[in-house]
């Protein structure tokens, strides 16, 4: 197939599972205040160690900022399909892919992207209510080269997160139980990717191990490109970083792919 | 009556048990996540307090027992109730209720307790240990008193967490279409990891009346601490009481909105 023509099919595929998503939409709701409270529990924390601390490494307004920017930023790039692919393995849904031009891998893409449109409409007015309590303490950068770098930072962000979970997901062609794997590598990315409590937080002498292992990547390094003053140096290694990562982690999302359809016999792979 | 309903549930672990080890590679992931987990709710509180010596009156040891607390009361949620309450609007929506409301056992306990998830011992275990570190390590001077005052707190705080969760997977009855709001629940609950004295006055509100997480982590930690006295515990013992009738009458009233599949 052609990029043209696969390109087409997720067009459609995008379409189909938009209409689906829009069927649940206060389930979506439901969802995004989870993600609201989650991230909030942050926010409120860290104001509070900020007023009866020694003084945080940070200002009110940069956690009050990157709080709500995590928000979005967590909604657009995270996924969610590693058991949900393990359990269409196990239970041989994945035939009917297999019959079909497009590969199953777009049809996960296609939900991700129509659940992302749902989701960013339902979690934009909850987070402007907190904006409205929090407005004199939150500040954008108005410099648009930030955002113009902000852009491939997210994208990488996405493509990261997206391969790591189709990897994990990818295992149901060997495991018949993936979950523990995937709610380890959800705790682990927590703390690691920024979303438990910004890297800045965290002790000196974690700086360099944070700096490169992948999960900073997926969530933090996107917020730094944002919100904080990295000189020209650390944005291309960060950038370059990333692009490391990403040309790691897609080439064994490949491979694990790739080995798992060969070693797939329907039911019972 | 009762013992039957204990001869059921020691049946729920027997099966418990045999599921598990068909699935032992998961079983070892989930016990290790459970200690990445517990880590990982030790984790901010060690970075609050490299900041500040103390928060809200909170030290970072006393910090550290009420994580214990916590890790411990959801990892009895998890052991014993999660897994009933995240399967009944899957059951609603399905109609596969009808299977549980035929079979001559108490529906309600029989929903709650059906799935025993068993690797989540390790977290109950891993929770004591994290609260008896925090507590030796505190400065908290635990009397006998005390202790039976923290634990009745905690036994009645597990009760009202568990029934707001079952309580709150209750609306499926009536919309169908919403079967993440046990997560919602949950994720409010995992609010109560800190003490509710590092929240604003409208989230400490909703932390003990709504989702009272409060009364598995703060309260208890305050009655170890000595910070209060009988009176709160049998406040805390007939609000439950309230509650557990309140969430019997919401079960008769809500199965009167089920109408077998696709209702």
């Amino acid at each position: 197939m052609t990029l043209a023509s696969q390109l087409r099919v997720l067009r459609r595929l995008t379409s189909i599972e938009l209409v689906g998503s829009l069927m649940y939409r206060t389930q979506f709701a439901v969802y995004m205040v989870s993600t609201v409270v989650s991230i909030m529990v942050g926010l409120f924390i860290w104001l509070r160690v900020g007023e009866s601390g020694n003084g945080l490494p940070v200002d009110r307004e940069f956690i009050v900022t990157y709080y709500l920017m995590l928000a979005v930023v967590r909604t657009l790039v995270s996924t969610w399909h590693s058991e949900y692919l393990a359990q269409v393995i196990r239970k041989g849904e994945l035939n009917a892919w297999l019959a079909r031009p497009g590969s199953y891998l777009l049809n996960l893409l296609a939900n991700n992207f129509s659940e992302k449109v749902v989701k960013m409409s339902t979690i934009l007015p909850m987070l402007g209510v907190i904006w409205w309590f929090y407005r004199d303490q939150f500040a954008l950068p108005t410099e648009m080269s930030r955002w113009l770098l902000f852009l491939p930072a997210l994208a990488g962000a996405f493509v990261l997160e997206f391969c790591l979970t189709t990897t994990i997901g990818s295992l149901g062609f060997w495991m018949d139980e993936n979950s523990g794997i995937a709610r380890s590598r959800h705790v682990i990315a927590m703390a690691l990717s920024g979303e438990l409590v910004p890297l800045a937080l965290y002790p000196a002498w974690a700086a360099t191990f944070l700096d490169w292992q992948v999960f900073r990547f997926t969530m933090s390094f996107p917020l730094e490109v944002l919100l904080t003053d990295l000189s020209s140096q650390q944005l291309i290694a960060g950038f370059v970083l990333q692009f490391a990562w990403l040309g790691a982690i897609v080439a064994v999302c490949r491979f694990t792919w790739q080995r798992g359809l060969h070693a797939y016999s329907g039911i019972g792979a | 009556m009762l013992q039957t309903h204990l001869r059921l549930w020691r049946h729920f672990w027997r099966l418990s048990i045999s599921r598990e080890t068909h699935y032992r590679a998961n079983f070892m992931a989930l016990g290790m996540t459970a200690l990445f987990e517990t880590l990982m709710t030790i984790l901010p509180m060690l970075l609050v307090f490299s900041f500040a010596d103390e928060v809200s009156g909170w030290s970072r040891a006393e910090s550290i027992a009420l994580v214990g607390l916590f890790r411990t009361a959801i990892g009895i949620h998890e052991l014993l109730a999660s897994g009933g309450a995240y399967r009944l609007s899957y059951d609603i929506e399905h109609g596969d209720l009808d299977l549980i409301l035929i079979r001559p056992v108490n529906a309600q306990f029989y929903v709650a307790f059906r799935f025993v998830t068993l690797p989540q011992v390790v977290n109950v275990l891993i929770g004591v240990g994290v609260a008896a570190i925090g507590l030796s390590r505190a400065n908290v001077h635990l009397s006998l008193s005390s202790l039976i005052q923290g634990l009745i707190i905690f036994v009645c705080g597990m009760v009202l967490l568990n029934a707001a969760i079952l309580g709150g997977g209750y609306i499926a009855f009536r919309v169908t279409t919403i079967n993440g709001l046990n997560w919602m629940i949950q994720d409010v609950a995992d609010m109560g990891r800190y003490p509710i004295s590092f929240y604003p006055a409208a989230i400490r509100f909703v932390l003990t009346a709504i989702v009272p997480v409060a009364f598995v982590t703060t309260v208890p930690m305050d009655a170890l601490r000595g910070f209060t006295g009988w009176d709160t515990v049998l406040l805390t013992v007939a609000f439950t009481a309230l509650v557990l009738k309140l969430l019997g009458w919401w079960w008769n009233n809500s199965v009167r909105h089920y109408a077998s599949a696709s209702s």
